[in-house]
């Protein structure tokens, strides 16, 4: 072994990395040869220096806010995942007054009551009179309809806040939908966010709010085809997990293009060969 | 495995298998990895970038992304390689959004302190020998330091810093030991001790 093999080898010699015969060889070339012990010798002086270094500790309000976090998390997070369960979101937005869920919920309420007060009139009015099955056939009809027209209302307002030029205010929406029972019209504005809204946050939660209706077809074949236009990593990996829990083998093409891009993030690549794995 | 060790206390769990827990949604073993990663972790930005302040922020994204990204974590490999992948990306977002935020004077910390020899002569002095390895490390480019940080200081083993760095694992042997010798110089120099001796001018040359 000669000094630049050596010279080499002596890191790991001294941490005894080095193969049983690699340490005799490095041995007898140090006892030969001045100018490697002495090397040697200032490796270990390095190598002290390091094992003695203070390590760096985080501050105490690191800890103290990890925690928070944690448990905040914890509180969201729905239980462990399955495909009916729509996951976290953490956004931080901002919303304005029309499209605050407390307004929209309020508005429900209130709608609900109108309901609620308008079956207690007709109740009292039809009583336990001869006409009495006409009247309910009839109350029925107007409670339904009125049911409707709340149901209109609040889906115009949830509709109307979609197209708010704030990110944020989409996003409420989108939240909003996601804890409703949508219909159809309601799940292909979903898909069409998904699809088409410029920001990817948007994206992202509207992917999120479709989970309850994964047992669609229409739902999985649509987001498996934005997948594939998609360039965004945290809307590419949230379609990616969503796909995965539906095990659709017909979501197989996206992830496998995907898997051969070499041009795509590391992670999302990783992400779509995990979930290839699961179908 | 993650079901038969349900019962168990995390701190008797190996990070994988917390990890997996929490990829299916318990939560609360993020806790158990932090306490456990929390400070290796900082250690390894602050010896990367000199910024206390800034390392505090990036040792929470990487717990963040952690959490967010859970679902690309494989039930093969290791805890500490993905954690630490995860930890590269966050540190060139938090050096990328620096560079565009900072005035160019404003040389990061490591830097600064690398060149002041009046105050590496006092921490000389005062036996700090810390802040002169802090000082000696922030001279060498950033790559060098980036693996020196993790094998030497991180303790990890090669082949985990191949993963992490995505190299041949002699590619790793070849840097570290490229890096631990321009340590050691500006160590030294750092210190003012003469280079005396040092093997690659007066070595004999000897035939295997």
């Amino acid at each position: 072994m000669n000094c630049d093999e050596t010279i080499l080898l002596l890191a790991d010699y001294e941490s005894g990395r080095l193969s049983a015969a690699d340490m005799r060889r490095v041995r007898e070339h140090l006892d030969r040869c001045p100018a490697c012990a002495q090397e040697l010798q200032l490796q270990r002086q390095l190598d002290l220096a390091i094992k003695r270094e203070r390590r760096p500790e985080p501050g105490a309000h690191v800890h103290t806010a990890f925690h928070a976090w944690l448990e905040a998390e914890a509180r969201a997070m729905p239980a462990p995942r399955h495909v009916a369960a729509a996951p976290e979101r953490t956004n931080i937005i901002r919303v304005s007054f029309w499209n605050h869920p407390a307004t929209i919920s309020g508005f429900v309420a209130v709608a609900a009551c109108a309901v609620f007060a308008l079956g207690l009139v007709v109740g009292s009015r039809t009583g336990s009179s001869s006409g009495a099955q006409f009247a309910n056939q009839q109350n029925a009809a107007e409670i339904a309809a009125l049911r409707e027209q709340v149901a209109s209302m609040s889906q115009a307002v949830t509709w109307q806040t979609l197209q708010q030029p704030n990110a944020g205010d989409r996003i409420q929406a989108v939240r909003v939908m996601a804890s409703a029972d949508l219909n159809p019209v309601d799940v292909n504005q979903l898909l069409g966010l998904v699809a088409f809204d410029s920001n990817s946050q948007v994206r992202e939660s509207a992917v999120q709010a479709l989970y309850r209706y994964a047992d669609r077809p229409t739902v999985r074949t649509a987001v498996a085809r934005a997948l594939v236009r998609e360039s965004a990593p945290v809307v590419q990996l949230a379609m990616i997990d969503f796909l995965a829990n539906t095990r659709d083998p017909e979501a197989t093409a996206a992830l496998e293009t995907l898997v051969h891009n070499q041009n795509q993030n590391p992670l999302v690549r990783e992400a779509a060969t995990y979930a290839l794995t699961r179908m | 495995m993650v079901e038969a060790l349900t019962s168990a206390p995390p701190e008797a769990i190996d990070d994988h298998t917390l990890m997996l827990r929490v990829r299916e949604g318990d939560i609360p073993m993020l806790g158990e990895l932090f306490q456990r990663h929390a400070r290796p972790l900082y250690g390894f930005f602050v010896r990367l970038t000199g910024d206390r302040a800034g390392s505090d922020d990036m040792v929470q994204q990487v717990f963040h992304r952690i959490l967010r990204y859970r679902h690309t974590y494989r039930d093969v490999g290791s805890f500490t390689g993905w954690m630490y992948i995860i930890a590269r990306r966050v540190l060139a977002d938090f050096q990328r959004h620096r560079a565009q935020h900072q005035p160019p004077a404003e040389e990061p910390a490591l830097e600064q302190l690398a060149d002041e020899r009046t105050h590496a002569a006092d921490a000389a002095e005062a036996g700090d020998q810390t802040a002169l390895l802090h000082r000696a490390l922030a001279t060498l480019p950033e790559d060098v330091r980036e693996v020196i940080v993790l094998a030497r200081f991180q303790e990890l083993p090669y082949e985990e810093v191949a993963r992490i760095l995505d190299i041949s694992l002699s590619a790793v042997k070849t840097r570290i030991h490229r890096a631990m010798k321009d340590l050691r110089a500006a160590y030294f120099r750092i210190q003012e001790i003469p280079p005396m001796g040092l093997p690659t001018a007066t070595r004999e040359k000897e035939s295997a």
